[in-house]
């Protein structure tokens, strides 16, 4: 019985205590509703002060100037305030190679210039090795876990003492004419730019430019169009420094893969008659990578071939890089 | 003396004149602050559309018969088909009026401006009115303030464009037919047939209208539904009947180029924006040119753009309706609902004007490349609900300051309210002239809207700030400046207006300017990788910024 008296008041004591809660709820609801005014006022002053100063960046240019070796990724982080690094740094530490890079694999170190506590997702795993700050800016030395050096990269060969480049039908070669000329660009939808050297193949042509893969970012890459049907572009270079792998990356101009409307781009790369590998790249594949076995090679130089075809040539804006590791 | 100026608790010609100065305010609050603003893409072929049309307005007085040829009317009234005639044609006759008859402008531009500034300013006026009528005066003059204290209206506003004019008619129509429920009579009804072929004639969000006015006209009847069933009577009311009548010839009467050929003519209409192309937009770091189109993206961009308090507020303020609507549901099922001789129901009215403009975005086949512009019409009706919730906010607050003064909870609820506005305010004013850039606090302002992978623009708008900021006093004299995603007229019309350098030549690519531009969208990427090929360098010279934040880079050939 008394147990039962005990209940009810204890239930009672929980009605009472949550009709209290209620009522309390019910005559300062507004409060946190109001409050949100003040709050939201003040995080806009405080977000739009300015942060990035100039003599920050002076500072961070200088830094890097002294520390960056050849080999060294410099990246700026949030990708947002990567224009501002590309003007505050100049073109010297903001490399193509660096800016437009395939992978970030090659590189042993990074610098990463970041906007407070901003990362660049590719770099999460790399081991922090310093860290200095100026104002808004600060600067991290990261070290690469895995990293995998490369050899040669034949996009820089790409020129037309390095490679040879033509147009294969059956037994029928017809080269392709190399030729200093002006780059050729356009407005939105044009494709990647036509370098001033590059060469010309019929009605296209074959060089080393900056395309927008299918994520918009710009990679460093020779675009190397399938004739289309039977017809087959061929790439040589001359004297290539194999390691133990051949590693490569291709995709298509945004533009011509993001509809994935169009026939799979075929790749064939061979040394000294024998076939080292092949890649297909299908449309909304976007930069994606390949590798190849070339441990027999390693160590030696040899000459590297790279065929190139597709059913079709409309729209087929191929674009691939490849390297020796 | 004083009688005249003291507010009777009906609404009445005193509230006109209230929200007529409100209206006048903003218009010349507009009009000063337009010059920062660049003309963006689809003004500039407003910009020619209402030149082109003003030849026909001179042909009208000067030879009527020839204007009304078919031969002068698909000649003039071709250009810019896809899209009614009314706004366009406001424009031309602000521009013939204001400026070539008149010079009350010097400036074209402002005068082809000038008719969607007092359009916005007119959705102000009907959202004082809205307010005042429904909640109270205070109500309708916060929800006013609230309204064109968005960063993305206040920017929109400025355009010579019709995504403000499409809010104002929007918002008058629905503000008209309720008014035609609440006083009834054929004047009302027609009225509101007028006020919706205007609407028609603005913009082909007004075909959604019905999804407003239908359910709430059923809602109107429904006490009479059961009986009018047994004794065979549909009761409709009259506006909705003059809707559908007037409504569509007022929508053909106005727009001369569905004089001839209308099927034909309606049919493309329809089909253009049915299937309207898909543009690229930015949404959470990747770029969407087709459908499906992200669902999420209408309710985090209007998270993410409409001032936190403005939303939080409108929802206390529905969620007090919707309370009351699920009371009312209670009452009507037990039949023991009593209601007003002529219930008008505006809360529902607010629900369905928001749920109506906003719902297109809840389907995937719904293109996103507007951004906000295409749902602002919700926003008036959001305002509305948020005033409201203010309002019982500021009861609630009376309600503990039981021993304050009534001089000092006056003084307490002024403060309030000057603070609930200052947010929005000082976030309005800052994103001037980069409203597309501007993000809430919540998501960080313009930096965390960039962080997140949010578009920062559209429409190219932006090359007059980089000839301000840069190319003003740096480019050579007759430079070429590749001018990205400016429409040509655009361009041109800042020439003509000297808010670009006249000596400077734009051109189509960026190989051939001494100078290139990028507007920075995630999908112009691939212009500004074309620059670092044609000029080797990764380096811009300038870069036009907005909190930090790159807007325009400007490259310069070395």
């Amino acid at each position: 019985m008394e147990n039962r008296v005990n209940e009810d008041a204890r239930s009672n004591l929980g009605t009472t205590s949550k009709s209290r809660f209620m009522a309390w709820i019910q005559r300062w609801w507004f409060v946190p509703v109001l409050l949100v005014a003040p709050l939201e006022l003040g995080l806009h002053i405080s977000q739009t002060r300015p942060v990035l100063k100039p003599e920050d960046w002076t500072a961070v240019r200088s830094q890097l100037e002294a520390q960056v070796q050849p080999s060294d990724l410099v990246v700026v982080s949030p990708s947002w305030l990567e224009p501002l690094g590309r003007l505050q740094l100049g073109d010297g530490l903001m490399t193509v190679q660096r800016v437009a890079r395939a992978d970030e694999s090659r590189f042993p170190v990074a610098i990463e210039v970041s906007l407070g506590s901003a990362r660049h997702p590719a770099l999460a795993s790399w081991h922090l090795e310093q860290e200095q700050s100026w104002g808004a800016l600060q600067m991290r030395r990261l070290r690469n876990p895995d990293p995998h050096p490369v050899i040669d990269d034949l996009v820089s060969h790409a020129t037309a003492h390095q490679m040879d480049v033509s147009l294969v039908r059956g037994e029928a070669v017809q080269p392709c004419e190399w030729r200093h000329g002006q780059p050729v660009t356009g407005p939105l939808g044009f494709g990647p730019a036509q370098p001033s050297d590059r060469y010309h193949c019929r009605n296209t042509w074959v060089g080393e430019t900056i395309n927008a893969d299918l994520e918009y970012k710009p990679r460093r890459c020779i675009h190397a169009p399938p004739p289309g049907g039977q017809e087959v572009l061929r790439l040589r270079w001359k004297s290539v420094r194999f390691g133990t792998h051949l590693l490569g990356h291709h995709a298509l101009y945004v533009e011509a893969e993001r509809d994935r409307k169009g026939p799979a781009v075929r790749i064939v790369f061979s040394s000294d008659d024998e076939t080292l590998g092949e890649a297909i790249h299908e449309d909304g594949q976007g930069w994606s990578s390949f590798a190849f076995d070339t441990t027999s090679r390693a160590g030696k130089t040899a000459e590297l071939q790279a065929e190139i075809s597709s059913t079709r040539a409309d729209r087929r804006t191929y674009c691939f890089e490849v390297t020796t590791r | 003396m004083k009688k005249l100026f003291q507010l009777p608790s009906d609404i009445g010609w005193r509230d006109q004149i209230l929200g007529a100065t409100m209206a006048i305010l903003v218009t010349a609050w507009l009009l000063s602050t337009a010059d920062a603003i660049g003309f963006a893409r689809d003004e500039g072929f407003y910009f020619r559309a209402a030149t082109q049309y003003a030849e026909w307005f001179n042909l009208l007085v000067s030879d009527p018969s020839r204007a009304f040829s078919r031969a002068t009317i698909d000649r003039i009234w071709g250009y810019n088909h896809e899209h009614p005639s009314l706004i366009k044609s406001l424009f031309s006759l602000s521009w013939l009026a204001f400026h070539e008859k008149w010079k009350v402008f010097s400036h074209a531009s402002d005068a082809f401006r000038l008719p969607a500034m007092a359009l916005s300013g007119v959705a102000v006026w009907v959202t004082y009115l809205f307010g005042a009528r429904v909640y109270s005066r205070t109500a309708g003059l916060i929800a006013a303030c609230l309204f064109l204290l968005t960063p993305r209206v206040f920017y929109h506003a400025h355009l010579a464009c019709f995504d403000l004019p499409i809010v104002a008619l929007w918002t008058l129509c629905i503000y008209i037919y309720w008014r035609s429920i609440e006083k009834g009579g054929l004047g009302w009804a027609l009225l509101a047939g007028v006020v919706y072929g205007l609407t028609l004639d603005t913009k082909h969000n007004a075909w959604i209208l019905p999804a407003v006015f239908l359910p709430h006209a059923v809602l109107v009847v429904h006490r009479h539904l059961r009986r009018d069933w047994k004794d065979q009577i549909l009761r409709v009311p009259t506006s909705l009947l003059a809707m559908a009548i007037v409504g569509p010839l007022v929508f053909w009467a106005l727009w001369p180029w569905m004089w001839h050929d209308t099927a034909a003519r309606l049919r493309e209409y329809f089909d253009f924006h049915f299937n309207h192309v898909y543009y690229n937009m930015e949404f959470l770091g990747t770029n969407y040119f087709d459908a499906p189109s992200p669902r999420a993206y209408m309710p985090l961009m209007i998270a993410a753009t409409v001032p936190s308090i403005t939303l939080l507020l409108c929802a206390v303020g529905a969620g007090q309706k919707v309370r009351g609507a699920l009371g009312w549901l209670r009452a009507w099922k037990q039949n023991t609902l009593t209601e007003p001789e002529r219930p008008t129901y505006p809360d529902m009215l607010f629900a369905l004007a928001i749920i109506a403009a906003i719902s297109p975005w809840f389907f995937a086949k719904t293109p996103i490349f507007g951004g906000t512009k295409h749902w602002m019409t919700a926003y008036p009706f959001m305002a509305l609900f948020a005033a409201h919730g203010l309002e019982l906010s500021l009861r609630a607050l009376s309600s503990v300051l039981t021993r304050w003064s009534t001089r000092w909870v006056a003084v307490a609820k002024t403060a309030v309210v000057a603070f609930v506005l200052a947010g929005p305010l000082a976030i309005t004013m800052h994103a001037h002239p980069f409203g597309l850039a501007s993000y809430m606090p919540w998501i960080g302002g313009t930096k965390g809207g960039a962080s997140l992978g949010l578009n920062r623009q559209f429409w190219g708008y932006t090359s007059q700030n980089a000839s301000e900021q840069f190319l003003a006093e740096h480019a050579k004299q007759g430079a070429t400046v590749f001018i990205h995603d400016t429409a040509w007229d655009s361009w041109a019309r800042m020439i003509d207006e000297g808010r670009i350098r006249s000596d400077l030549r734009g051109v189509g690519a960026p190989s051939q300017g001494d100078y290139a531009l990028v507007q920075h969208e995630l999908h112009m990427n691939e212009v500004e990788f074309q620059m670092w090929v044609a000029f080797g360098t990764r380096a811009p010279v300038y870069i036009v910024t907005h909190d930090d934040v790159p807007i325009v880079s400007i490259y310069q050939r070395p």
